[in-house]
């Protein structure tokens, strides 16, 4: 986890970042990772360039294959937690990002993508 | 995944019979944890009067990294010892507010003076401090202030 975050940290360095957004996504990689390592187990994380007009950006997928999230509105609630944590982690990575899509099937996995916009 | 941490060694100072504790990397779990034991040994067998951790060099505060200096700081109150956490800076500050991460219970300060200063003046003998009020301690001490532009609403 704390590699995927200093991973993170760098490409968006690489990007041309401000360094408190290098480390406001390297957080909300370390919670999408501390989720796919929590509740999946199997899952992967990747970075990728996105390009909208002039403005650029970060997106990071993290896909996992495991049980899938049973109740999504309250997963995204905050305080919610089936995994004996505090339950900030999704709500919160929301947070921290500026773009958040999750998509989840019962048994098969879950796939959450953010984007922060430089 | 995590960092090869079991071994992490840190480098503790003692001064004003207080422990500090620098950290100066980004800390796996593991790491973590690894330092709350080495912390908590030295609690046990030194007369301190308080611990300060020093998080100046820490930039990614996640949520699992935060609970693990909760703990910390908890583990080192029941051993009756009070902590202060110092040095942190407006990025992870400002994780921990978009994290809603729990900070009503931990004490913080920006500079080692001023938390070296709380923790002596809590050791005075109790007829010392009965002469003065406790020394307030407030939530103004962390920079709530987000850099301008870099965290927009999601």
């Amino acid at each position: 986890m704390a590699y995927a975050a200093l991973d993170a940290r760098n490409f968006a360095r690489g990007l041309g970042f401000s360094v408190a957004d290098q480390y406001t996504i390297a957080t909300a990689v370390s919670e999408l990772a501390q989720n796919i390592v929590k509740y999946a187990d199997f899952g992967h994380l990747t970075f990728q360039t996105v390009e909208k007009g002039a403005s650029v950006g970060l997106k990071v997928v993290a896909k996992d294959t495991g049980p899938g999230i049973e109740d999504l509105p309250n997963a995204m609630a905050d305080k919610f937690s089936t995994g004996g944590t505090m339950g900030v982690g999704l709500p919160g990575t929301k947070r921290l990002m500026d773009e958040f899509h999750i998509d989840s099937v019962l048994g098969q996995g879950t796939q959450i993508v953010v984007t922060k916009w430089r | 995944m995590t960092l090869p941490s079991q071994l992490h060694r840190i480098t503790m100072h003692e001064t004003q019979r207080c422990l500090v504790v620098p950290i100066q990397e980004e800390l796996s779990q593991a790491a973590a944890k690894s330092i709350q034991q080495q912390i908590l040994d030295r609690v046990h067998t030194r007369p301190l009067v308080g611990v300060v951790i020093d998080l100046a060099g820490v930039q990614i505060i996640d949520s699992a990294l935060w609970h693990a200096f909760i703990d910390t700081t908890r583990m080192i109150k029941v051993m009756g010892v009070p902590s202060v956490l110092t040095g942190l800076n407006p990025g992870a500050v400002a994780s921990i507010i978009d994290l809603q991460l729990d900070c009503d219970e931990i004490e913080t300060a920006m500079h080692l003076e001023d938390a070296l200063t709380r923790l002596t003046q809590g050791a005075r003998t109790p007829s010392e401090v009965a002469d003065e009020p406790e020394a307030s301690v407030t939530e103004a001490d962390q920079p709530m202030d987000r850099p301008k532009g870099s965290f927009a609403d999601a």
